[in-house]
């Protein structure tokens, strides 16, 4: 999952890009400036963007809007200073999905995010079954056939990924646009590595159940489509 | 006792003036007609009848007259209570404005004679004024808890973030300092808060006396040497002549104190900040505090005074104001029968000028 931070306190983006990345393991961009941050939400790679509402350049409000306008269909979660019932109803009524006020807590933001993320891969329960493979999201815990299974964290976020689409083909610009932040630098066979790893541990055998590759399309994890 | 109202008065008055009027033309018809009808029976017999006659109509007018008196004054009370409505409907208004309504009420729509609309207009006004007032204050307390929360919010996810798993000493170092340097910047935002709302709360000035002003710059600049040649920069002092005027020390320290930390933040590094103090016409003072840095964009002239307003956002959060100090130091000097003046240009730098009264 690929979150966009857009906010002006370079300290507060970087604190929550910390935990982000650190506790449920997410790409994470920030953005500084309101116009910027407007052109990074619009390029669809984003599973979720975090907004705050006084920025310089475009205020997050008029971001909202744009991105409203131009079909944007990815969460975005408003977190402002601004707190009183009519800039909440605002903030949602323009197409905010959720509006947390600062100081926050970052254990709820990260919650808050994770719920976000679920509703938007129409996904509602946290714990994600495909195969024998359990997902816990919550707690990021992994079991195989009801052992534990413990993942790096690129190897979770790729199969926290193709789990959220399963069934779906996924192709390998989508897994790269959704996995890696602007500073990953990705080696071309990144993804393939990642599978292979994956398919070790999870589908072993010279013929793949699980983890299906559909030639010149992508992956499917779980069922090929009909 | 209370005074009668207006609708007693006012049909009293016209009862007066009726019955009056009536008994005028009831003396002058009574002669007439005593000398018209003797004039007709001109025989001394006739006299009792000419006073029956006149007896029936004394009756009648005083009748008439008391009659008219009354209607006249039941006429008038209904006028008086019919041109007073537009006042009872502007009160019933006015009954239902609070604070939440208070902007858009504007009595427009009353309809009311025009001797009552300057009357209307002046509460309309006044409203219109309360209006502003709340809404400077509400401005000002939604920008005083964004200042307030901002450090707050920047200080507990460093902390969270720093606590979500064990880390190098060096990283709890670095997450403790920031933490300390959000709890000073609310700390000063607090300070000044509370300076504000002493200014506000207060008329006039507490402890008013002669004090020397050559003294409290040179003083001033001597507490900030220190903040100065952090930057590399200095100060220099020009207010060698002993100047007083009559104020509150504190307040006094207050004003140039920050006019000479804007100074020394927004000048450039090693630069010179340089304060002068000159005689002024009408016997004012004038102490300049510049510094060389860059222009303030002239659009923002206007605005400086204004509290939270900052010029450049992220140049200010970089130095931890709120956009207080200028709007403090503009309401002490006003306090002090004075004005602030702020100049910038290009390759001239700013020159912030405070006039003073000189103490007689």
């Amino acid at each position: 999952m690929r979150v966009l931070i857009i906010e002006d306190e370079e300290r507060l983006a970087r604190n929550i890009a910390r935990v982000l990345a650190e506790e449920v393991s997410y790409a994470v961009d920030t953005s500084t400036d309101g116009e910027d941050g407007l052109h990074m939400a619009g390029s669809g790679a984003y599973d979720l963007v975090i907004l705050d509402l006084l920025l310089p350049g475009l205020g997050g409000l008029d971001i909202l809007k744009a991105l409203r306008a131009a079909g944007s269909r990815t969460p975005v979660l408003i977190l402002t200073a601004r707190d009183t019932p009519a800039d909440i109803r605002q903030g949602l009524d323009l197409g905010g999905d959720d509006y947390l006020t600062k100081p926050f807590d970052m254990g709820e933001l990260v919650a808050r995010c994770r719920a976000l993320i679920r509703r938007a891969y129409d996904r509602p329960n946290p714990a994600l079954t495909v195969g024998g493979i359990r997902i816990n999201t919550a707690a990021h815990s992994v079991t195989f056939k009801g052992k534990t299974v413990l993942l790096g964290a690129m190897e979770y976020r790729m199969l926290e990924y193709l789990a959220m689409r399963a069934g779906e083909v996924v192709s390998k610009a989508d897994i790269e646009e959704h996995l890696y932040d602007f500073n990953s630098e990705t080696a071309s066979n990144v993804i393939e590595v990642y599978v292979s790893l994956l398919r070790k541990r999870f589908d072993p055998g010279p013929r793949h159940r699980l983890i299906h590759t559909v030639r010149g399309q992508g992956y499917v994890l779980g069922e090929l489509p009909a | 006792m209370r005074p009668l109202p207006l609708k007693w008065r006012i049909s009293l008055l016209v009862a007066l003036v009726i019955a009056a009027v009536i008994v005028v033309i009831s003396i002058v018809a009574y002669h007439d007609l005593r000398e018209s009808l003797k004039a007709t029976f001109a025989v001394a017999a006739a006299d009792r009848h000419v006073e029956h006659e006149m007896h029936e109509f004394l009756r009648t007018l005083l009748m008439l007259g008391v009659g008219m008196t009354i209607i006249g004054g039941g006429v008038a009370t209904i006028i008086v209570l019919w041109a007073l409505r537009p006042i009872g409907k502007t009160a019933a208004r006015l009954r239902g404005i609070t604070h939440r309504n208070l902007g858009s009420e504007r009595l427009e729509d009353l309809r009311a004679p025009s001797e009552l609309r300057p009357f209307i207009a002046a509460l309309a006004n006044m409203l219109e004024r309360l209006d502003r007032v709340l809404e400077q204050q509400r401005q000002f307390t939604a920008d005083a808890s964004h200042e307030l929360r901002t450090p707050l919010a920047l200080a507990k996810s460093t902390l969270q973030a720093a606590r979500t798993r064990d880390r190098d000493p060096a990283e709890y170092r670095q997450a403790i300092d920031e933490t300390l340097g959000d709890l000073e910047r609310m700390q000063r935002l607090m300070g000044q808060l509370l300076v504000l709302a002493r200014l506000d709360e207060v008329n006039g000035l507490p402890d008013a006396a002669d004090v020397s002003l050559d003294g409290v710059l040179q003083r001033l600049a001597a507490d900030h040497v220190a903040e100065a040649a952090q930057r590399g920069s200095q100060i220099v002092v020009d207010a060698a002549r002993p100047a007083t005027v009559r104020g509150n020390e504190g307040q006094l320290g207050q004003l140039f104190g920050n006019l000479i930390d804007n100074a020394i933040v927004h000048g450039p590094a090693g630069g010179t900040v340089r304060v002068t103090m000159s005689d002024d016409a009408d016997g004012h003072l004038a102490v300049c505090v510049h510094d060389a840095g860059v222009a303030i964009p002239a659009e923002s002239l206007p605005h400086l005074f204004d509290r939270f307003y900052r010029a450049d956002p992220s140049r200010s959060r970089a130095t931890g104001g709120a956009g207080l100090g200028l709007s403090i130091a503009r309401e002490i000097a006003r306090r002090h029968g004075g004005d602030i003046k702020i100049a910038s240009l290009p390759d001239a730098g700013t020159s912030v000028t405070v006039r003073l009264p000189r103490a007689l």
